[in-house]
């Protein structure tokens, strides 16, 4: 399912692009469930969309899921299925970061939004790449639908294809120019398994298309491992964690890599403000500290192994 | 004479010392088209002058690039020998080239050889056409021994795209001549070489065509990168099978019936490429039969099988090649391991 959305977004660009076919269009709006101006804003934007008259059709979706189901899956359902997702950034949230990161790693193109006011250098660097787009005013909203109504009828897809992601490629990123303590260990545990282990910092990374680089090295590695430092610089990981979530597996043939984000808590205090949804260790996500770093690594290396054997579970 | 196993690309150019280098490569989008010439230019190893291969049909002229509207000047490739022109002052020159004609290739390298004479041509066929890869197997196998052995370059991309979607149908399908053009003398017997790709509509339409009643089908194993291999495997088993159990000989058959037989090769080794393809030719020797190559795996494989089939003057043997109508089937992205490969005697 996700390598058929890898093929359709470049045949699109090997073609020139094409009209859209006829089916229902829909957008995903992100948002914090917590904040009742989030809340409202979810509601006005549906309502001013069912308002107009060419967008009156358009479904729209959000990450609510329903208790008991799974909330990974049913997201990625929703957001393959969706043209454009549209996220508010007023809070930046981690949540929020990580559905727009899901999006992204899908190919599907993000608009941005705060209220009106809301300051805009309050929000991360990398993300201030793309147009942010306001509400609150009536004149912030009819530049935000007119803003959504372009994405949604843009005949070519708006940006490179992403990246598949490469089944012996490790990331290590950085923050604030440091490497992780034991990034020497993990280059050489690394290389005991046969795999590539390359590094970037996250100060460089972009959502500027002509600087996609660091994204493009999230997109296309296996495992990466990013710093989690309590500051600013964690909401890249929380996007990375979306990335890597949106593709969760990795090669070319029916049996699958899995692969794995590993968050690595420099300071003690950060795991225990994170939400539920990146502190529960899962396949693809796992949480650590400077001493079970490595021993992350060696069982994804492991399990790697396992794979390139041919003994992976599907 | 023998090509050599592949070695790194870096170790190999540094091997080279101070020899003055002729780069020629396929102008394309694919990132891998540039990244044995960017990697020249990184390790202070400046060729004299580059040649961008640009093919002259749209669908492939800056391949995965639709906006690309000059001819061949947008491609990666071009990018990067202008840098290089800017730094330097080297010479970018064009070949415009038919992707699906082998003999304008052939000419086009060998007047280019001689025309820089003394110089070591460093020729990457990543993204040369399947026709261009058979076609270069045969230079190699004429190539003059008071000429410098030429380094023969390929990159492992790190993702393939098969757009098996856009081809409705086929424009053709092209009987490649290895090395020099020989009519058979036993039109009734023919030995197949496939090597399996990912993409199996290929070898389902080339096998539509000429199905030989016996032969070798071979998968590429890359290493760390098994699932290339598997797909593969995926993609093909079906044709393949089918293709086993229609010419299985059956048990009374005591050696004389016909049979296809599969094998695993590594990419790295070449030396076992080159004598599964002997074993095949010699066998169509004795019979006086047909040699038909399917090359759809890695080119580093398929060049190799082409380059030990091209030496044996005296048998006919063809590359079989189905062309589809509109996008070229193969796009690729990411820039994997990086190898070269060379001639030399025995």
């Amino acid at each position: 399912m996700v390598r058929y959305s890898t093929v359709q977004v470049a045949r699109g660009r090997l073609t020139g692009g094409g009209p859209r076919p006829q089916q229902e269009q829909a957008i995903f709006v992100a948002y914090s469930f917590d904040r009742q101006e989030s809340e409202t804003f979810r509601q006005e934007l549906e309502s001013r969309l069912r308002n107009t008259t060419s967008m009156r059709r358009v479904k729209v979706r959000d990450g609510h899921v329903a208790e008991g189901r799974p909330w990974a899956s049913s997201i990625r359902k929703r957001l393959q299925s969706a043209h454009l997702l549209v996220a508010d950034l007023t809070v930046v949230e981690p949540e929020v970061l990580c559905e727009c990161g899901f999006a992204w790693g899908l190919g599907c193109p993000i608009v941005p939004v705060i209220s009106a006011t809301r300051a805009m250098r309050s929000l991360p660097e990398w993300i201030r790449d793309l147009q942010i787009g306001s509400y609150g005013t009536e004149a912030a909203w009819d530049a935000l639908i007119d803003s959504i109504a372009e994405h949604l009828n843009a005949r070519n897809p708006s940006r490179e294809p992403v990246p598949s992601p490469v089944p012996n490629q490790v990331l290590l990123l950085r923050a604030n120019g440091g490497t992780p303590p034991v990034a020497d260990q993990l280059q050489a545990a690394a290389s005991r398994y046969g795999l590539d282990c390359q590094e970037a910092d996250v100060q460089s990374a972009s959502l500027d298309e002509d600087n996609l680089d660091v994204l493009w090295q999230v997109a296309s590695s296996s495992a990466v491992v990013a710093p989690l430092t309590g500051t600013q610089n964690d909401n890249f990981a929380f996007f990375s964690v979306g990335m890597v979530l949106a593709r969760p597996t990795a090669g070319e043939a029916r049996s699958k890599l899995y692969r794995r984000i590993i968050l690595h808590c420099t300071v003690p205090s950060v795991e225990s403000t994170l939400t539920t949804t990146f502190r529960r260790n899962h396949r693809s996500i796992r949480v650590t500290s400077a001493s079970t770093i490595l021993q992350e690594l060696h069982e994804f290396g492991r399990r790697f192994d396992n794979w390139r054997m041919g003994q992976e579970k599907p | 004479m023998r090509l050599t196993s592949p070695r790194d690309f870096d170790q190999a150019i540094a091997d080279l010392g101070s020899r003055d280098l002729v780069f020629v490569g396929a102008g394309s989008g694919e990132e891998r088209s540039s990244a044995c010439f960017e990697q020249l230019v990184r390790s202070q190893r400046m060729p004299r002058s580059v040649y961008v291969v640009d093919y002259d049909t749209p669908a492939l002229r800056g391949k995965g690039e639709p906006d690309a509207t000059t001819e061949g000047g947008d491609s990666l490739l071009w990018q990067a020998s202008r840098r290089l022109q800017e730094l330097r002052g080297s010479q970018t020159k064009q070949l415009l080239l038919n992707p699906y004609a082998s003999q304008p290739f052939i000419d086009a390298v060998v007047e280019l050889r001689q025309a820089e004479n003394g110089c070591t041509l460093v020729l990457d066929y990543s993204c040369f056409t399947r026709v261009h890869v058979i076609a270069l197997a045969t230079i190699m196998a004429q190539w003059p021994d008071h000429t410098p052995s030429p380094v023969l370059c390929y990159t492992i991309p790190q993702s393939y795209v098969i757009e098996t979607r856009e081809r409705r149908a086929w424009r053709d399908v092209l009987l490649v001549p290895i090395g020099s053009p020989k009519a058979s003398e036993n039109e009734g017997r023919a030995y197949g070489l496939v090597m399996a790709g990912h993409d199996s509509d290929r070898l389902g339409v080339a096998l539509q065509e000429y199905e030989p009643d016996r032969g070798i089908v071979t998968y590429i194993m890359t290493k760390n990168r098994p699932d290339f291999y598997r797909r593969a495997r995926e993609a093909n088993s079906d044709i393949v099978s089918w293709l086993r159990a229609i010419r299985d000989p059956g048990p009374d058959t005591e050696g004389e019936g016909f049979s296809w037989t599969e094998t695993v090769l590594m990419l790295e080794d070449v030396e076992r490429v080159e004598s599964a393809t002997r074993l095949l030719v010699d066998s169509a020797r004795q019979e006086r039969a047909t040699v038909l190559l399917f090359p759809f795996g890695p080119k580093l494989s398929a060049l190799a099988a082409a380059f030990t089939i091209a030496r044996e003057s005296d048998i006919p043997a063809w590359g079989i090649l189905p062309t589809p109508i509109g996008v070229e089937g193969e796009f690729s992205w990411g820039v994997g391991p990086r190898y070269c490969v060379s001639i030399a005697d025995p």
